[in-house]
């Protein structure tokens, strides 16, 4: 079973700030803006999915209803939030953020970090089982925690198996077993 | 299948050494790309060259109009090949090209074809891809494939077109509509996630009819739902579905309760949570419902895993804030998981148990905390501090173990917000416990003997200055505060200068000593103490030059300083050096309507040493004042209110004028607000001339003109009118500005001396009857509402007609009758099809109001509202009703 350790880094629970809040309140303004423009961007879902290296290069980047110029702000605040807290985190550990309705769970598995974003129902906890599909399918993928390189070497499958679990913004396939044939092509034993 | 692009090396030094995307460029995939025009595709290859594509895609390349199309018009060669894992790179890559509509109908006949194909897995994805880059006219094509697979035995082709359909319901809501049976024959399915999926889609396809959704719920609570995530969607439904009935709640049993409490015996412990959650924030949740609720979290307190934990213990958290008395059971284990070993959980298990705790368990308590503070961080401090210090406010008995904890993590280590939380606590017990004054005072001195936030220092000293004198032994705090003035920097010794001096002032017998204090003080090497020192040495001990009376000095020293600090920046900047002396008295002092942003700054927080003891003055206050300075209105009587202000040009215009209606009893003051936004203008005489020909009842008693109105000042103008006492009379006024512009020399800023006389029309001003109502908000509507009893109640039933949304009905009503929204009513939950809200307010002659508006949407669009009205006077009770009926 996951071992799951869960820090309230920002959040709901305080009224206090941070610094660190502030550039995020500061994202969520932008976000709600955003909300205004577009009347059809739609809440509720995973605004985004982040893989980065160690040094904090982006590996694979997923966003979903994030308006493009937004995401540059989100690619800087949420590396940088790596930098400042997954130092000496072990595998599979979940960081979590929070700001109002926006959740953020974060881990480690091997030289990558791996960030997930969600909005109301995508609240910490549906993340947290969200991240935990994503960790296993790669450890699948890698055979292990990848290193940077084994994890580029596998990339194309990655990128299959995230095209299973997230479809646009939502959950879609939880069974690692169940992703791993899909991406072959092979329908689910189940069936 | 993607292939490992470098041969797998199991040697890790190596492995790290580099990336096999190195010197990956742009410029060369594409040509790669060009094997996918190969007539013999090398699968192996075509997928290689395909996640170099998607690396480059992810690492933020992007590719110009003709290279996107190139690559997609080559990609769908792809199609010929029939190796399976190319292909499902190939409907990946499709994706992210995201081809633009003129290119999408390429593929678009590979892709129907693969939506037909026998091979099942073909036709998930086609389905996916195709809703993925299809557009309206397109999906009426393909609906009928569709349809037929959100049916298909193969629950991941089911599952492909219901997530598609959630997708689409945005773009083409009218077309996935249609499918309404075959999503509630998938709701019906064996296979979990197609259940879950159903579900979804049927609810938001449904979401906006909330007899059918109601229906769904109560249809499906009775079946078998397979799913664990289709079980927690249909809770969050059934919860909507009971709120949306709230009116029920008080006659009997609540409808579906009995279904989220069997929930809480489901065995997947997302559904138990998600049940138990679903209870607590039922609305007006009674003791007896939430304590099922309350076994099943306390059993998740002990749970192995953290997050069962964690989300145990928040939503206990918030139960407490609500039903205290629910969450006691669980102290036991609560105050086990203090020594949790992540922090977030031991925190909320801290914050609940001040919130439960009782007043013998405070000590344990206390002691427990201690240990704990050490090792967590300042902003998780923060929040233990505020709930100590309202577990004070709330057991006033034990401010001495409190106040000690308080001052004990005041000497530790901490950074500015933390420091400043502990401050402030200390500041608001001393204010609402005065048994707490003495010590709480000393612990603030000792602090600032070592304190390195000049912000909290002045704060502090600011403080000193004004509780000090009032203790039993004012001398024991002049060495903390002198000690600052030799020690500290300048900002810190000028506060400490102007503390003595309150001591000073306050304290006769410390008179002399403060003096000599003070003369010290004099030698100092910065101005601003300096001048302060030599200021205070004469109104203290002057010979009456500068200030007449003890009273006076007082009135300086203590008083509220109201005039508006942005309207004396301005004024001082206007100011030139002259024979002249600067008159403050000439400094406006009517505040400038504020920016909206600044409006919406949240204040919900206790004001420590931010605000002082008096509270800052109140626009209210500063009008009360404003209005008194001037002798015609002295005998007016008292201000009951002053409107917001009301503009009377277009933003942007010359002259910028706003009013601000005071209403008095037998009287009302248009105070007009002008701006002169011309530089080469100087504005004389300025008077409004009000036309009140359809306010028959008002008559024009007083105008006070404005002298002169210079380039980007703002000043006022008055109109006073006498009416019958008492009594809400509305009217119409039409008003002209009238001056006398004079040109202004740029270069030198001198005007000429023959001015022109000019008018200029402003908008029409209305007093409506809301003007004569207050806000005042009351703590608890109902137990008020009772209180005020059924004498002079007045109901009645209004059709609103057809609106915009419940929403904007409800702000409608609610602008019109000018009352203060209770119990955060004024806000509309989203869907809702009814909603109460709660008004409270005074009408002139103070008489209390209380009014229960119930909304209902009536058909689509049309609004119906019933109104209830309770006040101490029946002809007000009839007064809301007449607003209402004629707004």
């Amino acid at each position: 079973m996951i071992m799951l350790k869960t820090y309230f880094v920002l959040g709901n629970l305080f009224e206090a700030c941070v610094g660190e809040i502030y550039s995020f309140q500061k994202l969520l303004r932008l976000e709600d803006s955003g909300t205004d423009r577009t009347s059809t961007r739609r809440e509720n879902m995973i605004l985004a999915v982040l893989f980065a290296n160690a040094e904090g290069n982006i590996l694979i980047e997923r966003f979903h209803g994030v308006p493009a110029e937004e995401r540059l702000h989100w690619r800087s605040f949420l590396v940088k939030l790596g930098a400042d807290n997954l130092k000496g985190v072990k595998n599979e550990e979940l960081l979590v953020a929070c700001h109002k309705s926006v959740y953020i769970v974060y881990t480690v598995l091997g030289d990558v970090s791996i960030y997930v974003v969600g909005k109301d129902e995508y609240d910490e906890l549906a993340l947290s089982e969200v991240i935990f599909v994503i960790t296993s399918a790669v450890k699948d993928v890698c055979g292990k925690p990848p290193s940077e390189r084994l994890f580029l070497d596998k990339y194309g499958r990655i990128c299959l198996c995230l095209d299973e679990i997230v479809w646009k913004g939502y959950l879609e396939n939880t069974e690692k077993d169940r992703i791993k044939r899909l991406i072959r092509l092979k329908p689910p034993t189940e069936f | 299948m993607a292939q490992p692009l470098v041969k797998k090396d199991d040697d890790r030094d190596e492995e790290a050494e580099y990336s096999p995307f190195l010197g990956i460029e742009k410029g060369a995939v594409l040509q790669e790309a060009r094997v996918f025009n190969d007539p013999q595709l090398d699968a192996r290859r075509c997928s290689q060259v395909i996640t170099k594509l998607l690396y480059l895609l992810n690492q933020g390349e992007t590719f110009t109009k003709i290279e996107a199309t190139e690559v997609f018009f080559a990609v769908t060669k792809l199609f010929q090949s029939r190796d399976l894992g190319l292909r499902r790179m190939v409907y990946l890559i499709i994706k992210e090209l995201s081809p633009s509509a003129d290119e999408v109908i390429i593929v678009t006949s590979s892709l129907m074809k693969d939506m037909n194909s026998k091979t099942d897995m073909y036709r998930a994805n086609a389905i996916r891809v195709l809703c993925r880059i299809t557009d309206g006219t397109l999906l009426t094509q393909i609906e009928r494939y569709l349809k037929q697979a959100i049916v298909d035995k193969n629950p991941v082709v089911a599952s492909a077109a219901l997530v598609s359909g959630i997708h689409l319901l945005q773009t083409n809501p009218e077309i996935v509509k249609r499918w309404s049976n075959e999503v509630q024959e998938a709701v019906q399915s064996r296979a979990a996630l197609v259940q879950f999926h159903a579900l979804a889609l049927l609810h938001q396809i449904r979401q906006n009819d909330r007899l059918a959704v109601s229906k769904l719920v109560t249809s499906l609570t009775r079946g078998n739902v397979r799913s664990p995530l289709a079980q927690c969607l249909l809770i969050r439904y059934t919860s909507q579905v009971i709120r949306e009935s709230g009116n029920n709640t008080q006659s009997g049993d609540r409808p579906f309760y009995d279904y989220l409490e069997s929930c809480l015996r489901h065995k997947s412990e997302m559904v138990i949570f998600e049940a138990a959650r679903a209870i607590t924030e039922l609305n007006g949740v009674t003791s007896r419902e939430l304590t099922p609720a309350i076994t099943v979290l306390q059993l998740f307190l002990s749970s192995s895993k953290p997050v069962l934990r964690f989300a145990a213990v928040r939503t206990l958290n918030k139960v407490a804030m609500t039903h205290p008395m629910a969450v006691t059971n669980c102290n036991i284990d609560m105050e086990s998981l203090i020594s949790d070993q992540n922090r977030s959980i031991a925190t909320l298990a801290i914050t609940t148990l001040l919130k439960t705790g009782n007043e013998s368990s405070v000590d344990r308590l206390m002691k427990q905390i201690t240990n704990f503070m050490s090792d967590i961080a300042d902003e998780f401090k923060i929040v233990v501090v505020e709930a100590i210090r309202s577990l004070c406010l709330k057991f006033p008995l034990k401010y001495r173990s409190l106040m000690n904890f308080l001052s004990n993590i005041l000497r530790e280590e901490g950074g500015f917000e933390y420091k400043k939380a502990i401050v402030d606590s200390i500041v608001i017990l001393i204010r609402d416990i005065p048994d707490t004054k003495e010590s709480g005072l000393l612990h603030l001195c000792e602090f600032i003997e070592d304190c390195e936030f000049t912000y909290l220092s002045t704060q502090i000293l600011h403080f000193l200055g004004i509780e000090g004198p009032k203790t039993s032994d004012p001398s024991k705090y002049i060495r903390y505060i002198y000690n600052r003035v030799h020690l500290e920097n300048p900002t810190v010794r000028a506060s400490a200068v102007s503390t003595l001096a309150k001591f000073g002032a306050a304290v006769d017998a410390l008179k002399p000593r403060i003096f000599v204090l003070l003369r010290r003080c004099l030698f100092d090497s910065d101005d601003e103490v300096r001048d302060r020192a030599t200021l205070y040495l004469n109104t203290l001990g002057g010979d009456g030059s500068v200030v007449e009376t003890d009273k006076d000095v007082k009135h300086f020293l203590f008083g509220s300083f109201d005039i508006p600090l942005v309207n004396l920046e301005t004024s001082l900047k206007n100011y030139e050096p002259s024979e002249e002396a600067f008159d403050i008295d000439s400094v406006p002092r009517e505040v400038k309507s504020q920016p909206l942003a600044e409006k919406k700054a949240p204040g919900k927080k206790p004001t420590g040493l931010g605000a002082p003891p008096s509270g800052p003055p109140s626009t209210a206050d500063a009008y009360d004042k404003m209005l008194l300075s001037i002798p015609e209105f002295a005998n007016f009587g008292k201000l009951f209110k002053s409107s917001e202000p009301v503009e009377l040009t277009e933003a942007e215009t010359e002259y910028s004028v706003n009013v601000v209606k005071h209403i008095f009893d037998r009287h009302v003051v248009f105070q007009y607000n002008c701006t002169n936004t011309i530089p080469e203008q100087l504005l004389e005489d300025v008077v409004v001339v009000v036309d009140a020909s359809e306010a028959e009842e008002f008559s024009e008693v007083f105008s006070k003109p404005l002298r002169s109105l210079p380039y980007d000042s703002s000043r006022q103008t008055f109109v006073a009118f006498e009416k019958p006492g008492g009594l809400p009379i509305a009217g119409k006024f039409s008003n002209i500005l009238k001056f006398i512009v004079k040109e202004v020399d740029p270069t030198t800023g001198e005007a000429e001396d023959d001015g022109v006389e000019d008018e200029y029309q402003l908008e029409d001003l209305e007093v409506v009857t809301a003007d004569y109502i207050l806000k005042v908000g009351v703590s608890n509507f109902r137990s008020a509402w009772e209180s005020m009893g059924p004498d002079c109640e007045r109901v009645d039933e209004y059709g609103l007609g057809p609106r915009e949304s419940l929403a904007e009905a409800v702000n409608a009503v609610i602008n019109l009758l000018g009352m203060q929204p209770c119990e955060g009513t004024e806000v509309v939950p989203p869907n809702s099809r009814s909603h109460t809200c709660l008004l409270s307010g005074v009408f002139i002659g103070n008489v209390k109001v209380l009014v229960r508006l119930s909304f209902g949407l009536d058909g689509p669009k049309d609004v119906a509202m019933k109104l209830a009205v309770r006040s101490e006077d029946e002809v007000v009770s009839d007064t809301i009703h007449e607003i209402v009926a004629s707004g």
